[in-house]
Order: C-alpha cells, then structure tokens, then sequence
C-alpha cells in the first residue's frame, strides 16, 4: 500500500488538497468547497475524497484561517488579563495613535477592546528594566484574581503580562504555574514566555490575543483529530505557523498565536523552496486570489520577515513573514467615480462572486474582464467544476463601464487591467523601495488561481526580467506546505551591548537556549527528535527603540557579529553608525527535515484538457484581439520556448503570454517567462 | 482598441501619488534621527510648474498641505529663472515656510526637458538642532534670531554640487552637525527618488497627456469636494477658544474662528484672535493654512489622498500681525497653538452639522525628560504624548486615550523604553474614571501617569490648554480640566503647572494628567446598557455619574 502525505489549505471558496505518495512519488490535487458553518468538516471530509484508505495517510498538514477568523471576527474566547497593580489600563491605552487609513477621521469610533476593563486584574509586584525585583509578587492576589475571572466571570483564558517581564520572567512564570495549579479549568498565556522582547503593550497584545484564540483553537483541531481519526487515520498531524513551519498539532495548541497567518505562509514556504531549489536567490513571490494580491520577498535565498506585525491593529511579536496584501484580486470591482475609472477595494468575494459565474453578481470584476479579454479559459475554468458565462460578463461591463464611458466593452474591460496592473505595480515597486531593493534584481513568482492571469502583465508593467510560474499555480499554498520543516522556536532576553566580554555570555545563553528548547520540542513532539539549531540576534543601535533580526553564530567574535549587523543596518536603512550595538534577545530556531516533494515529483496528468485548441485573445504587445493558440500545461515540450501570445491553461489556472513574451519550461518544471527585447 | 479616458487620468493621478509615496518611504529609510522614522515629523510634496500641489504623503496628520504656501512664497520671493536643474533649495524661514524654524523645507525644481521648469518637488523634516537658544526644544523664545539660523530660500546644492562654503556655516551652527548631515542627505534622497518617479511618468506618457491629466484631477477634486460643500448648512458661525499664554507671562490668549459657507466657498477668518504675543506660540500664516486644510479636509474628503483641487473652495484669512499671521521677528517655535485652535472649526460648526464630534481633551498634554541616567551617567533626552479623551459623536462615545486629532499618527512612548533610557520609574498608568464629559456619548477618559525620579531629572511638562474645559454638544457636558502636571504630589510644596521646566532629585514624583472628552446629547438620554458597561468598567463611577463636570480654572 502506498503512502501519503497530505496537506489541506482552506480558502474563501474552495479548500485545496495537495496529496504526495510517498512511494510512487506522484502529486495529486483537487478542490472541495469549502463548509464555512463548520470548516472542521470540509477538512474530514478532505480525507474520504482522496482515492486511497485514511491509514495510508501518514502525515496530514493543515493550514487554517481560524484563529485569524476568530480575530477578525471577534469570535474568540473571553479572556480576561492579569497585570501589575496600578498598570491595568496598559492594553487598551496602546500606542495611542491611528492607523494611517484613519488618521483624518475626527470622528473616529475605537472598537470595542478585545478585553472588557473589568476583566483586568492588577497585582503586587514589579520588576525594574535590569530585571531586579522592586516589589515580590503577590501570589494570593495573583490566585484570586485568577478565580474571580475564571469562576465569577467565565474567562476560558488568561493572559498574564507584567513589565520588564522580557528582562525577568519570574513573576510571569509563577503566575502561569499559580494559575494553573489552583485554576485548572481556564487557559493561560503569558507575554514573555511567548514573545521574549521588550515594549509592554506589544507584548501584552501577544498574549491576549494567544488566549482569545487558545480555545478556539484547541477545540477546532480536537475535531479534526476526532474526524480523522475516526477515518482511521494514524499519522502525524501538522499545522502551518506563520513563518513556514510546521508545527505539531500539541505544539498549534499551546501557541496558537503561532499560527495565525498559516494559510498564506504556505505560498511563502513553497516560493522559498523554490527559490532555494531552482536557485534563483532574488523571489517576489505574488499570490493572487480571489479577493486579494499578498506579496512576500525572498532576498538572498531568505526570507523578509516584519519589522512589526499587527492583525488589525493588534500587534503581535511573532515571526511572521513579510507579506503585504498589495493589491486587488479577480473579484475586486470596477466602478466608475466622477471622471476616474477605479478598480477596488470593494470585491464580490466567494458570494456572489464575478458576473460570470452566474451566481446572482452584476458588477464588473477583473474575472469579469479577463473573461472578455480571452484571460480565462471559459471552457475549463476550475477544472471544469464551475460554468462561466462570457454574456453575463460582457453584460456587467456594459452596464456599469463601457455605457457610462461611452467605450467598447473591450476598451472597457482592458482600461480596468491598466489601472489595476498600473496600481499594483506601484505598490511592489515602493514595498521594494522601502528596503532599498530594485525590481530588476527578482524573478516574480506567480501563484494562486488569479497569478497566472496578473502575473505576465505585472512582469510587463515592472519591466523584471523573468516571470516563474510553478505547476498547480492554482493550489501553491497547498503545495508549499509540504515544503516547510518542522519548526520550533524560543527566545532569551539578553539586554547587552556587543562586545568582547560580552560574547562569551551570548554563548552561554545560546547553549542554555539549545538545551531547554530541544527538551521543550521533544516533550512536545513526544519522540527523539534531532533537530538543527541556529539562532537569530534581535539587535539595534543603543538608543533606538526597532531592532534587525540578524544570525548569531556561537563562534562569532564581537567584530563579526557587529559587522553582520551593520551591514544589514545598511542594506535596510541605507546607512549605518559606529556606535555601540545592543542584543535584546536571541531566538533559538529548531529545524527537523521532513519528507518532501521535490521539484521533479511528476503530477498525476490531467484527463480532461485537449494538448491545443485555437483561441482569441487580448496581447498587451500589439495592442489588440489576435488569434492564437490555447494549449495544455502537460502538452509543454521542457526545454522548447515558445513566443507569445498563448495562452496556457491547466485544471485551476489560465497563464495568459503576451506577444512580447516567451516561455520556456525549465528542469525544475517550471514555466519560465521572459520579455523579448524590442 | 484604447483605454479610456477616466483610466488614465486614475492611473496617472495613482503614479503621482505612488512617486510621493516613494519618496516618503526613501525619507522613513534613509532618516537617521527618530523624530523622522518614528514620529513621523515630516511633509512631502508634488507640485506643478504654478505651484499646484499633485500629490503628497504627510507624515504627522496635520501637516496635509504644510508645503503648498512655502512653495508659493519660494514662487514669490526667488528668482524661479535662476534655478537649474539639480538644484536643491533650503527654506525655514518661518514666515514663508509653513512651520517652525526646525522644520527645514528642501525644494527641487523638476526640468523634464532641460529648458522650463516643469515640476517642483518639496520635503520638510524636522532637524535635530539648527542652533536654537536652548537645546531640545524652545519654549520661551521672544524673537526669531533665538531659534536657530535662517535660510530664507537658499540654494544649497547648485545643479547637484552641495555648497561646502555654506554647508560649512550650518554645521557651525547646530549643535549635532553629524545628525543634521545625515538628515539633510536623507531629505535629498527622498527628492531624487521622487525625480526618478516624476521623469518615468513623463516618459511614460508625454508632458500633454500627463498635464492634461493632471488639471482633469484637479477638477476631479474641486467636484467631489463641492459636492461635500452642498451638503453643508450656508452661513457664518464663530468660536473662541484659550491659549494658557505664550511662555513669557501668565495672560490667557483669545483665539477665535469665523467659519463662513457659501455654495461653492468654505472661509475661514482668524482675524478675531488677539495680535500677535512675544513669547513663542505666534503661528506663521502657512500653518494657519495647513490647520485648517487638515480640518476642511475631514469635512469634506476624510478617506481620499488630497491634490490642489481639494482646496480650491478654501480660503483661510489672517491678517499680518494677528496671532495667526506672525509676522518678522514674531518668536513662532511652539506649534502648540495650532494644535488648541485645531478644533475651533469644529466648535464653529458643530451647532449646525449633526455629525461632529464634541470636543477633544484639546492639547497634546506630554512631557520630556533629560538629564544623565542613573545607572550608566550617559546623557539622554526622552519624551512621550500623552493621549488625550476624544469628543463623543452623535453615533459613538469619544474613544478614550488617543493622541491629538492633529497629530493622530503619533505614538506614545512605552514605559519600558522610557526607563530604560532614562531615570523615570513608574508607579501608575491609567485612565481616569469620570474624565469625559457626561453625555449620550460620553467623551472619552484621559490618563495618570505618576512616575517617580530614580536620579536627579529636568522635566519639562508639554501643555498649553490647562486651564479651561471642552465644549459638550446638543447637551452634552464639557470635559472637566485636566489637562497638568503636579510636583511632590500630596507634599506641602504640591505644584500643578501646564508648560513648565522643573528640576527633580531623586526619590521625588510627578504626576502627568491628560483631559477627557467632552459629552454629545443629553446624559439623561444615554442608553442603560451603556452605563452599565460604563460603571462595572470603571470609566464612569457612581458619583461621576450624576455629577455635573468642572469645567472652569481651579
């Protein structure tokens, strides 16, 4: 019998299913929809689709939206915090300042906090900023209030954050252990423990949304456990965190935090893998959905993480890529706005959806466009699973662009591509600009069921030299879980300058670090693992309040260690000083390699899709409707270019090359396009 | 086939507005000081060859618009004949420019073809030290030559080459010439990048494409807000509001707006304030200008970026002389002033428009501290804003501890930076129940700080509304007076100031109060569940809620 792995993404619409046997090496993948009044079910259900007996499944790895969901919705657990005396007000007080996107509403109406005032408890004790001890903490008073909010007001879980707590956990740790000694039945999260640097309300922010989402959590993946199991599947069962690990269902469970930005993480952990692979080092990696274009940069072979990452509006202090939500997706709609045309940010979602699928939607979307430009293969579009309708398109551009415009439906649906395209483009260049990068330098990767179709034309629009679109574009993030390691990480305070007498305790708390966060992994993992450990520095200048994250190798002498962070002082900020560094912390990141795919695993062919059919469509190159050809991704000869325009389609996907353009299918499976010089 | 019209003026107003956003982002990354990267104390702008801003990216909310009235003065005053391309103009003049001589405007004259000035490119930031009589921050200056040295539009870089005979001069005359340098460099990156994007846009489409589409936005903008203007009551109504005083004597200063809206105009007069005072709260007419742009723009276009074409029916009058239109040697340093009058529109206009909101705790109530730190002997300076209680709307309550409306891109500083870098140890932080002013929307609560001295520090408390309430609407009540800082509170020698600077030792305390918000409708129409939540919250107590606020100096 043969054996899989599998991995599950779940979508606005559809729930993507990437299935890898180990044995044959063969991928396969499919699309379910999803089951939004119960998202535990799709996923079961998930395993009774896959042609194979749920014990063949040895590793099951999730990506989930649900405890972004339960931010984003307010539907998270009560949660009430305890903190120190005289500071209860610390979480709602925040920063104080507006998002940008709000900074001229005078009139502006805060949410209501994630924490009701009454549920925050302050108790004797505090720590000063080296970690000393002022005051001792009051552990009756840390009991009581922990009783009062669990029994008295039905917190289901509490988050425990004290000041300095980065320079001295102690309080935090007895707190935590209190807590649950005496009030076993209420979930606890503690800032330090999850996120070991300074700045109080980030920190506290961390942790109550930790707790907010930790039933949740807990109870969602209880169901999956149940299901699959019930299925008789025996296997590890994973989920994504939000900087391309996978994490233990035990490990999701203890940290939910750690997972919020799982879903899109996928797409980052598969583009990595493939810049890592393929061996181009400079990635933009470009996820286009249905509402929404995420794009992430992968710059010498790494990854960009967040200088701050925030879910609205809450920071957290986790390790999150940096993936900017840049632009609109192919359900974003086009209307017209005095004298300018406009295209988002308003999207007709999964429901009704475009014009075209004939589900009740009448405004213009870019699907809709694409549709009457010949970017969409109507015939086959989501392999076959859902009829689009070219009249119904063509009938909501008219309505709302071309009549109003007094313009074809063609010159309409094209003007929305060139100011989406113009846009979005934009937005890339100046997310590249902030970190001094140029566009010329990367290789654009383009996934999701919507990259293929912006893909070519953004490669146009930034003039960068190569477009790199990947089998089963359309299931990416899927896919890209496979790629991700088992990962865990911890963190130390360490609040020193660099220099020679201080690298020898940097070592010490390196070593200290390895050894209880490989005991922490092997508790959590329950087995013997073997993990590779490196470690990254959080490091700024004495006197600024934003750190770099920055490698830290035990055999560094303070001269390397500073250059290494000068240097990346530099390429950040585009200059650098010669004052004293400090070290706020080190964070200890545990790598176990897990089985995988590789780029050369062939896919299960498509049955459905004729190897060329003619077709017409809109080259950007000319300027106009031309006939062309419309072929199959698997009819693609390795190796053969081929000169725009065409369009290439496989069962989640149309890849539309304009006549200025050429493809060729590289020997990782790859397409790659490149602009013709003219 | 073509793309339309409306495309492609959206797509050229959008790449004007990605080349300001370009430049902000080169500005935030390339600035060496914090005031820059995290306060975000700068202004960016694209203007046309007349001077008509295209596009910008403000950096602190009340800044919108800051560089339109220097450039017209730059238009005014400078020989625009001699300026060659690469050219680099300095201005802080602070009469011409529209702020305090610390924030520097550089200017670039954009010449697409190397014959006529086709665009001009303007960034302000906030320097470091450009020679002030006191070092930080002035609060007590009585003329203009006590702030720092002046560049009344000067060019320091002449077609690309820096001038090192005058570059010499200001870094004479700064007190960091190492910080100045790397912020003047970043300031000219921020200008070159924003070149490079105006000259894609130009090449990309051609000066008549590009030009016609920008007077079409223009008029795309002028619309849209005449449109907001038509659904605005037509009329005149004033306000008065009251500065503490102007740093150098005790006397309360009257400030009054004339807000007058006709069909297609929206004027604001000034001219009832006082005249001009000798300390330093005068305010240069520029940022008169952008005070009332930042207000105007809330009213009529609060969620789109801005262009010339927003302000067209804005007029906002001052007459030299008047504490609104300083004229020379009027000492102008502190911009707390246009932060008190912010809301006078408001209080002008909210009789009549139903959908503002009451007043805000009306200052930026923060402090800063220097001094040498009590574990390492390092010098440091640190300061933080304190949030403030926002105005109750006739939708919501006020929200509680924000920074200033004009400034709300700001942040407070954390206590764990705070007394890591300086001899601040704190003993509390939180919001004061009964703060807001009662209402149907209550105003929002401000906050306590109390903090103890762990060595000897110069505190210097930041306030200029500390001795006269809010204004409730639609009997809504005013927010009590809160906004302070108290020495050796509960000590005999107990002091409550509003600006001040106070030498403490170690073991002494202050602590540093921020105002609420005032209330909108009356409190005996304020939803039950409300209070309820009010009360079992804290924000309101038993007693607070059926007294009636104090709203007049102690």
């Amino acid at each position: 019998m043969s054996r899989y792995k599998l991995s599950i993404d779940i979508g606005g619409t559809f729930i993507d299913v990437v299935a890898f046997d180990v044995d044959s090496k063969v991928l396969k993948a499919f699309k379910l929809p999803t089951t939004p009044h119960d998202p535990a079910q799709g996923v079961i259900a998930s395993i009774g689709a896959l042609d194979a007996p749920a014990e063949a499944i040895s590793d099951f790895i999730h990506g989930t939206t649900l405890g972004l969901n339960a931010i984003l919705e307010r539907k998270g657990a009560k949660v009430g915090i305890i903190t120190n005396e005289g500071f209860r007000d610390i979480f709602e007080i925040a920063r104080g300042s507006l998002d940008f996107v709000h900074m001229y509403r005078f009139d502006y109406e805060t949410p209501k906090p994630l924490v009701e005032r009454h549920l925050i408890r302050g108790v004797p004790g505090r720590m000063d900023f080296e970690g000393t001890e002022v005051t001792p903490l009051d552990e009756t008073a840390v009991i009581e209030a922990a009783r009062s909010l669990h029994e008295g007001h039905g917190c289901a879980a509490i988050a425990v954050s004290f000041l300095h707590a980065y320079a001295n956990s102690d309080h935090e740790k007895r707190a935590v252990e209190l807590i649950r000694q005496h009030v076993p039945g209420v979930e606890v999260s503690a800032g330090a423990l999850i996120a070991n640097e300074y700045r109080e309300y980030e920190r506290t922010s961390t942790a109550v949304l930790d707790a907010y989402i930790k039933p949740v959590l807990k109870n969602y993946l209880g169901r999956v456990s149940d299901g699959l199991e019930s299925q008789g599947f025996a296997g590890r069962k994973y989920v994504m965190n939000s900087s391309g690990g996978a994490l233990t269902f035990s490990l999701a469970e203890s940290e939910p935090i750690a997972t919020v930005l799982s879903g899109p993480a996928g797409g980052v952990s598969g583009a990595l893998y493939v810049a890592r692979a393929t061996e181009r080092p400079n990635v933009l990696s470009v996820d286009v959905g249905g509402t929404s274009l995420d794009a992430c940069l992968i710059v010498g072979s790494q990854p960009l993480d967040v200088f701050e990452a925030s879910i609205e509006n809450f920071p957290m202090l986790q390790p999150i890529f940096d993936l900017r939500t840049l632009g609109a997706g192919g359900g974003s709609i086009a209307w017209i706005d005095n004298k300018l045309l406009r295209v988002g940010p308003h999207s007709a979602g999964a429901v009704p959806g475009p014009a075209c699928y004939g589900r009740g939607g009448t405004d213009a979307t870019v699907t809709d466009a694409a549709v009457i430009l010949g970017y969409i293969d109507t015939t086959n579009f989501m392999g076959g699973q859902m009829s689009v309708a070219t009249d119904l398109a063509t009938a909501a551009l008219k309505t709302s662009i071309a009549d109003p415009l007094g313009i074809s439906v063609e010159d309409a649906a094209r003007s929305m591509f060139s100011v989406l395209i113009s846009r979005t483009a934009s937005s890339i260049k100046e997310m590249m600009l902030e970190r001094g990068l140029d566009p010329s330098e990367f290789a654009m990767l383009g996934f999701g069921g919507c990259g293929p179709l912006l893909a070519p034309m953004l490669q146009n629009e930034l003039e960068m030299p190569e477009l790199v679109i990947p089998p089963l574009p359309s299931v990416f993030s899927a896919w890209g879980m496979m790629a991700g390691d088992l990962t865990f990480s911890d963190a130390a305070s360490v609040l020193s300058v660099i220099s020679p007498d201080t690298m020898i305790r940097f070592r010490d708390q390196a070593d200290a670090l390895e050894r209880s966060s490989v005991t922490q992994l092997r508790e959590k993992v329950g087995e013997a693992v073997s993990p590779e450990v490196s470690f990254l520095a959080r490091i700024r200048f004495v006197g600024q309040e934003h750190t770099l994250s920055v490698p830290y190798l035990r055999d560094d002498s303070a001269e390397t260690f500073f250059q290494r962070f000068s240097q990346a002082h530099l390429e950040r900020f585009g200059h650098t000083f010669e004052n004293e560094a400090e070290v706020v912390s080190i964070l200890a990141r545990l790598v176990v390699p897990t089985e995988k795919p590789d780029l050369a695993t062939p896919i299960a062919p498509s049955t459905t899709l004729a190897a060329s059919r003619p077709h017409r469509m809109f080259d950007q190159a000319s300027g106009q409707m031309v006939d062309c050809e419309k072929v199959s991704r698997d009819a693609l000869v390795p190796g053969e270019a081929r000169r725009g325009p065409l369009l290439v389609i496989d069962e989640g996907s149309s890849l539309a090359i304009h006549g200025n353009q050429t493809l060729v299918v590289d020997g990782y499976g790859m397409i790659s396009v490149r602009r013709v010089e003219a | 086939m073509s793309i339309s019209k409306a495309a492609e003026i959206e797509i050229i107003s959008a790449l004007f507005l990605s080349a300001a956003e370009q430049m902000r982002r080169t500005l935030v990354r390339t600035a060496f000081n914090a005031v820059i990267y995290e306060v975000l104390d700068f202004g960016i702008s694209i203007a046309d060859a007349k001077g008509r801003m295209v596009a910008e990216a403000a950096g602190i909310t009340s800044f919108i618009g800051g560089n339109d009235y220097a450039l017209k003065m730059l238009l005014e005053n400078m020989d625009m004949k001699s300026l060659r391309p690469g050219d680099v103009v300095m201005l802080n003049y602070p009469y011409w420019n529209s702020a305090h001589l610390a924030d520097a405007l550089l200017m670039t004259p954009v010449f697409i073809d190397g014959e006529n000035i086709d665009m001009f490119l303007c960034v302000r930031a906030h320097w470091l030290d450009l020679g002030a009589k006191d070092a930080g921050y002035v609060i007590d200056s009585t003329d203009v030559h006590q702030e720092g040295i002046i560049f009344p539009g000067v060019r320091v870089i002449k077609e690309g080459k820096l001038d090192q005979d005058l570059w010499r001069i200001l870094e004479a005359n700064s007190r960091l010439p190492e910080a100045i340098k790397g912020d003047f460099g970043a300031q000219v990156a921020c200008l070159r990048t924003g070149e490079a994007s105006v000259r894609e846009i130009y090449a990309k489409f051609g000066r008549e494409r590009v030009l016609g589409a920008i007077d079409a936005f223009f008029a795309h903008s002028h619309e849209k807000t005449r449109e907001a203007l038509k659904s605005l009551p037509k009329g005149s109504w004033s306000a008065v509001e009251w500065l503490d005083d102007d740093g150098v004597t005790d006397d309360k200063i009257r400030m009054e707006v004339k807000v007058t809206i006709t069909e297609d105009q929206f004027i604001v007069d000034y001219n009832g304030s006082d005249p001009m005072v000798r300390g330093p709260v005068n305010v240069p007419y520029g940022a008169t200008v952008s005070m009332a742009k930042t207000y105007f723009k809330f009213l009529t276009s609060a969620d789109t970026p801005s262009n010339h074409g927003n302000y067209m029916a804005l007029d906002v009058k001052a007459d030299p002389g008047n504490l609104f239109h300083a004229v020379y040697p009027a000492a102008t340093y502190m911009p707390w002033t246009h932060m008190v009058a912010f809301e006078l529109i408001a209080k002008a206009l909210a009789p009549v428009i139903d959908w503002l909101p009451a007043a805000s705790g009306g200052d930026e109530p923060g402090f800063m501290a220097l001094g040498a730190h009590h574990r390492t002997g390092k010098r440091y300076v640190v300061s933080n804003n304190e949030g403030i209680g926002w105005g109750g709307t006739h939708r919501h309550d006020g929200a509680n501890c924000l920074q200033h409306p004009s400034t709300s891109t700001v942040r407070n500083t954390p206590i764990e930076v705070l007394e890591r870098q300086s001899n601040l140890f704190h003993e509390a932080l939180e919001l004061i129940p009964d703060s807001g002013g009662r209402g149907k929307h209550r105003g929002g609560v401000g906050v306590r700080r109390r903090v103890r001295a762990v060595g000897d520090i110069e505190i210097i408390s930041m306030k200029k509304k500390s001795k006269t309430g809010g204004w409730g609407l639609k009997g809504g009540e005013p927010s009590p007076v809160h906004n302070r800082m108290v020495f050796w509170p509960g000590e005999d020698r107990e002091k409550s100031v509003g600006m001040y600077r106070q030498h403490l030792k170690a073991g002494e305390c202050f602590e540093n109060f921020s105002a609420g918000g005032s209330g909108w409708g009356a409190p005996e129409e304020r939803d039950k569940a409300a209070i309820e939540y009010d009360l079992r919250n804290g924000y309101v107590t038993a007693e607070g809620l059926h007294a009636k606020s104090e709203t007049s100096e102690k």
